[in-house]
């Protein structure tokens, strides 16, 4: 935590090696966090991309009040609900109705390389309602307290414990029955 | 089934890569925007939406409340509450139309309840962590540049003279609109757009400005064009406003400067907002680390650390007077209005976690004064020395 102190403060005052530092300890639990929460690599890039752009480019006013795991984090996720809803309202490809083969797809440029077992737990969690689906991946993956995961989603905490809860159970069944057939 | 914490670590073992040369050319792209970001100001980037908003009376409303909260939150000391007052039905609306009410909380900032009415009349209601008690009442008449701070649990009144109140607001409702029209509507606003989303039931569009001292969102009403959220980091401050409502009724009497029956005044001074120094830091510090934590300095500088450390540690001040714990109060306010007051090129950071009082090599804090090139660092032992930005604590 202090180490992100110094180095965010240092980071303001425009040092090289600290955003250097922070984009090598972070970059890829965030596009982990971004292609689990998206189901699609391409918009995952693209939003981690623009967390770290944003991040760059706001670098005078940034204050850390929390851990900057957190914030960045929060960021990819308020981003990724975005590309979420946008989706929603155009009709296209609903994020729960998502096909895994963004996940699987092969660019030249691209940014994310997907594991095996990334991509079948990716496709199992495409089932999940987008907010369990979100509660699941910020507890498991981004390490995220219950309390931070209700705040995040504006909902209490036990709202947010049950969508952790109700997620989990749905992927330990889909999992498992993947391994019986 | 498959166990669950085999599922917990399936989940935790499914990595993913990434490749190795666009990792690269990210970075090179983000070292060049770190580049660009150094040789521009931050005030030109966003210059009319930056003028729009600290036009806007709401903004000065907000910094004015949080000022005031600060000042609270140094004179809570004295409060030692043995008791819970409930939250006070006092509110019995009057239909006037120069109201708006909001909460405000963050993490620098006790969650208070924040009530206007015209331009000159403030009341804050610092509220419990839990949201259900009123831990102290500020009521501030701008006219008379007087503030009256109530503490329910101890029935004690305090009247404080304030200097140098930040500009006073004028026309709340009819500025907020019109500011969020510009935003919405000035193609020359270029304002980073964040989208659609459901706040709270409605549908709301949001805004992210950037300026000088900070960062703003804001969230306005899709319908009514009326902001319904506004996320604010401003200078050493980071904290949000929610739950707007204006032009609703409020009683004249929530904004009285008498003492309420029941309560009692007890002495106080001047306590100065603007004239805060980097002594009255040190004396801050001084206290919270011997008087109130046991000769540690605070896990981090805020307001609402503050108001935490208090509570947990009641007990030391059980055998103070009121006069005392007035006077001590008083001398922790000045300290967090010096910081609050910082702004960015003040580079302040605080690194007390942990640090013990008498540590003469451990730093607690430091800041750069204005056009000085070295920085004022505040030790353990509470000496400051100036030291040069290569000498800096790494």
């Amino acid at each position: 935590m202090l180490e992100d102190k110094l180095l965010v403060w240092k980071f303001k005052r425009g040092s090289k090696e600290a955003l250097c530092h922070i984009y090598e300890k972070y970059r890829d639990d965030l596009l982990r966090i971004a292609a689990g929460l998206l189901n699609e690599t391409s918009a995952a890039e693209d939003i981690v991309h623009d967390v770290f752009v944003v991040f760059v480019r706001s670098a005078k006013q940034f204050q850390l009040t929390g851990s900057l795991r957190g914030y960045l984090a929060k960021c990819v996720v308020n981003r990724a609900r975005n590309v979420n809803l946008s989706r929603q309202r155009r009709k296209t490809v609903s994020m729960d109705n998502a096909e895994p083969i963004a996940l699987n797809s092969e660019r030249p440029d691209q940014w994310i390389i997907c594991s095996e077992e990334f991509t079948r737990l990716s496709n199992s969690m495409a089932v999940l309602p987008y907010e369990q689906r979100e509660a699941v991946i910020l507890h498991i993956q981004g390490g995220m307290k219950f309390r931070e995961i209700a705040k995040l989603q504006g909902v209490s905490d036990k709202t947010a414990q049950s969508r952790f809860r109700y997620g989990f159970t749905k992927l330990r069944s889909i999992l498992n029955s993947e391994v019986t057939k | 089934m498959r166990p669950a914490d085999m599922t917990r670590q399936f989940i935790k073992n499914a990595s993913i890569k990434s490749n190795p040369e666009v990792n690269e050319a990210v970075l090179k792209e983000l070292l060049n925007e770190l580049d660009q970001s150094k040789s521009m100001p931050c005030a030109a980037r966003e210059p009319n939406i930056w003028r729009t908003i600290m036009r806007s009376p709401i903004t000065k409303i907000a910094t004015a409340a949080v000022i005031l909260v600060s000042v609270v939150a140094g004179i809570y000391f004295l409060g030692v509450p043995t008791e819970s007052v409930a939250w006070a039905d006092v509110v019995r609306p009057i239909m006037t139309a120069r109201t708006v009410v909001f909460n405000v909380e963050g993490e620098n900032v006790p969650t208070t309840k924040v009530m206007n009415m015209g331009t000159q009349r403030f009341r804050g209601e610092v509220l419990s962590s839990d949201g259900k008690t009123v831990q102290v009442i500020v009521i501030a008449d701008y006219d008379t540049s007087r503030m009256l701070q109530l503490i329910p649990s101890t029935k004690t009144a305090v009247f404080i003279d304030m200097k140098d109140i930040p500009e006073e607001p004028e026309n709340v409702l009819e500025e907020l609109r019109n500011m969020v029209t510009e935003i919405q509507n000035d193609p020359d606003i270029s304002v980073e757009s964040l989208g659609e989303k459901d706040i709270d039931g409605r549908m709301a569009q949001g805004f992210r400005a950037t300026g000088p001292d900070g960062e703003w969102t804001i969230w306005a009403d899709l319908q009514t064009a009326l902001p319904i959220r506004m996320e604010q980091k401003w200078r050493q401050m980071e904290f949000v406003c929610t739950d707007f409502q204006f032009d609703i009724e409020l009683e004249e009497s929530l904004f009285s400067m008498e003492i309420p029956e029941g309560y009692s005044e007890v002495p106080s001074g001047e306590l100065p907002i603007e004239s805060s120094t980097e002594k009255d830091l040190v004396e801050t510090l001084r206290i919270w680390a011997e008087v109130i934590l046991d000769s540690v300095f605070p896990r981090d500088f805020s307001g609402q650390i503050y108001l935490d450390d208090c509570k947990k540690n009641r007990k030391k001040f059980a055998k103070l007077t009121q006069e005392q714990g007035v006077e001590l109060g008083m001398k922790m306010g000045p300290g967090f209005v010096f910081v609050q007051l910082l702004k960015a090129e003040n580079d302040w950071q605080y690194v007390g976690k942990n640090v013990k009082i008498g540590d003469s090599e451990s730093p607690v804090c430091w800041y750069r004064p204005e056009d000085s090139e070295t920085y004022r660092v505040i030790y353990g032992d509470l000496s400051v020395k100036d030291v040069s930005e290569e000498n800096l604590p790494k």
